[in-house]
């Protein structure tokens, strides 16, 4: 058995965690990892974030929307297509590692300053400001690595000898016979991501070999990191001067190839992408710039969008577990892949030629090594996929059990599932005898989508309306279709009249027969090369 | 999935096909001696009769064929675009016109076939006045207008596309086990 761990170390890390949740969701990791190919997966988060509606509690309700949708998402519904079909993955474990802090606690409760030396004293505030020293942390570190650093590295040694804590736990259901592949994520110029990669993983790896608690010193053979370099910009009235993070990815960087990190770990990648203006789109539905800053609500965390970075880096992410890792002559090498940038050859190290938009991620190939070469074709196929999903269930058809009409001209398949009843969108909407959990499901995945769509991916996703154009966002497109019966429209090369003939015709156990519906759907979601 | 959408439209579209072969064909052959046989023994009368049974019956069938080729068409579409709600309203309500229309159309052609035939009353002069006469020998329009709104009804309630809703219960009972996932899994 395999068990693949992604440690998520503070907002991005989270947001990275996000992506590879949609992923595989998506059946992405599935399909590369191979046929018949188990394993577990499993999440950890570190962050000292603990307000509601940060990335920590985003990534939180994902999950739980992934876990609790598996049960409908995993029917084999066509015998045909039961090696090809979509193989939704979800979290087998998820765990948080949190100092003890609460809701006004500052790095001075934590140092208490009071019972330091007077050099220990003096070297505490010569390297924290005053500004740093009374920070709130329960907001994450604000791009401020020394504040990170000084927690990470004792709470490490305090739950390491801990046989339940966060560390010993992940080898409880895994034997040394079994691959472990553990991932640390965060980024490089931030606060709690900055500080705790490089720290944690570094212990981690050496504690594994030290191996004073237990055989652990196989498990220390497959440890990588996964570092996020700049890709976004925060305005200029927050907390977080973001003007600070190309200086802290250099001097990072500078950290990186002075210490032995680096060799000590199986596999390292960079991220980086253009830096945008981050928006987070609010209540009423529009895009607002994202701030954080001290006249923010004191229940408002920092809650930050999914960017294209993070999900080329949960790509990465899927590679490493399934093992497909760059190498030539089996030797591992380095790799410069320019996702937005067309060159001669995109795995050099040379300077890109010409910009390309971001519709596909096929630069380079995705396999698993050979082992079921051509399993997974094309990346932007698994988003697609959710995306088809997303607006088939979350739109099409909860528009069609939304609208009043005599049953007879309601789709068919809404009769085979449900038979014929009153008030069907309580009935579709309903987490026990309809597809709520599904629906729950797809709303997460669809934002994170929809945050993809307007940082950088719209070419690919083709969410968000175009005023200039008359072109209506997506949902509104496809719930128009759904109010008029319409099926004149394509779903990313699969026509909708496609997706509805087969859900006419799908077929049901009585017993379970919403499981069958969400499954069938997610198996027409897939595009399936002719 | 594939694979049961094609079950399904096989079965409807063979269902059909050999409904409209059997209502096409059939009801010429059995009511034929009947008619004939309510003309009178004359030669005229008897060629008038050979002519109207060999007219009506190509317009029988031509009617028949006519019907089923709209629900076919109707079918095509409605399996192509699977569609439901306004789409499928407007649809159905045009299928259930021409229908109607076809079978208007039918019968009509059948009357004026007759006229061309002879333009003189035939009642008292070709068969007898009794009412059972006259409703035996004028049976072709009836019954085409009766097949035809039977394979109306069998293509709209027992063998629609696939997006539509199979009222008939014989055929409801027929088809629902084609949507039923096996129970050993």
């Amino acid at each position: 058995m395999k068990k693949f761990v992604l440690v998520a170390i503070g907002g991005t890390g989270m947001r990275v965690a996000q992506s590879l949740v949609a992923l595989a969701a998506s059946g992405f990791l599935s399909d590369l990892c191979g046929k018949d190919a188990e394993y577990l997966l499993e999440i950890r988060l570190v962050d000292l974030d603990i307000v509601a509606g940060s990335d920590k509690i985003e990534l939180e309700e994902m999950i739980r929307a992934v876990n609790d949708a598996i049960p409908q998402l995993s029917v084999i519904v066509d015998e045909d297509t039961a090696d090809s079909r979509w193989k939704a993955k979800g979290i087998d474990g998820m765990m948080s590692l949190q100092p003890p802090i609460d809701d006004r606690s500052t790095i001075n409760d934590l140092v208490r300053e009071g019972y330091l030396s007077e050099a220990e004293s003096l070297a505490y505030h010569a390297l924290f400001a005053e500004d740093d020293r009374t920070m709130v942390l329960r907001r994450g570190c604000k791009g401020r690595p020394r504040i990170g650093s000084l927690l990470w590295a004792e709470h490490f040694d305090l739950d390491w000898s801990n046989r339940s804590g966060f560390w010993q736990s992940i080898f409880g259901d895994i034997g040394v016979d079994d691959e472990l592949r553990v991932m640390f994520a965060g980024s490089v110029f931030g606060g709690t991501g900055a500080s705790g990669t490089p720290t944690l993983a570094q212990k981690f790896v050496r504690a594994c070999r030290k191996g004073d608690i237990g055989n652990t010193a196989p498990f220390a053979r497959h440890v990588a990191l996964t570092l996020m370099l700049p890709y976004f910009d925060v305005g200029q009235d927050t907390d977080v001067d973001s003007g600070l993070f190309s200086i802290n990815s250099k001097m990072a960087l500078k950290y990186y190839e002075t210490s032995e990190i680096l060799s000590e770990v199986e596999f390292a990648q960079f991220v980086g992408d253009d830096r945008r203006q981050m928006e987070k789109k609010d209540e009423q539905g529009s895009w607002k710039r994202v701030r954080l800053d001290r006249a923010s609500r004191a229940d408002e965390g920092q809650n930050d969008p999914s960017m294209p970075a993070e999900l080329m880096a949960a790509i990465g992410v899927c590679r490493y577990f399934a093992g497909d890792i760059p190498k030539a002559d089996n030797v591992y090498r380095k790799v410069y892949v320019p996702l937005k940038w067309s060159s001669a050859n995109s795995e050099r190290s040379i300077a890109p030629e010409e910009a390309v938009p971001l519709d596909r991620f096929d630069y380079f190939p995705v396999s698993n090594g050979g082992a079921d070469a051509g399993a997974v074709r094309s990346v932007s196929d698994y988003i697609l996929r959710l995306e088809r999903f997303c607006l088939m269930l979350g739109s099409y058809y909860r528009t069609s059990a939304a609208i009043r009409m005599p049953w007879k001209y309601r789709p068919e398949v809404f009769r085979t599932v449900w038979t014929k009843r009153k008030e069907l969108l309580d009935m579709y909407d309903s987490r026990i005898d309809g597809v709520g959990a599904a629906l729950a499901f797809a709303e997460s995945m669809f934002r994170w989508l929809e945050e993809l769509d307007h940082h950088g991916m719209h070419d690919l996703l083709l969410i968000e309306g175009d005023d200039k154009h008359n072109t209506p966002h997506i949902q509104k497109a496809v719930e128009d279709a759904a109010r008029e019966g319409s099926t004149r429209f394509d779903l990313f090369s699969i026509p909708c009249s496609q997706i509805t003939t087969k859900m006419n015709s799908t077929r049901v156990d009585p017993r379970g027969a919403t499981k069958y519906f969400v499954s069938s759907l997610m198996e027409c979601c897939v595009l399936r090369v002719q | 999935m594939n694979g049961n959408v094609r079950r399904r439209v096989s079965v409807r579209v063979i269902s059909t096909l050999i409904l409209t072969a059997v209502l096409a064909l059939l009801p010429p052959i059995l009511y034929h001696d009947l008619i004939y046989g309510k003309f009178f023994l004359e030669d005229a009368a008897k060629d008038i009769a050979n002519q109207y049974l060999n007219g009506t019956r190509w317009i029988h069938l031509g009617a028949i064929a006519a019907i089923w080729l709209v629900n076919l068409v109707f079918f095509i579409v409605n399996q192509k675009k699977s569609d439901s709600g306004k789409q499928l309203i407007s649809r159905t309500r045009l299928q259930n016109f021409l229908n109607v229309l076809l079978i208007v159309c039918s019968v009509a052609a059948m009357i004026g076939y007759r006229y061309a035939l002879s333009s003189d009353v035939w009642i008292g002069l070709l068969f007898g006045t009794a009412d059972n006469i006259k409703l035996i020998v004028w049976m072709p329009y009836w019954v085409v207008a009766a097949c035809g709104l039977f394979l109306w009804r069998f293509c709209m309630c027992a063998a629609p596309a696939t997006n539509c809703h199979v009222k008939w219960l014989l055929a409801k009972w027929l088809d629902a086990p084609m949507t039923r996932a096996e129970r050993t899994r």
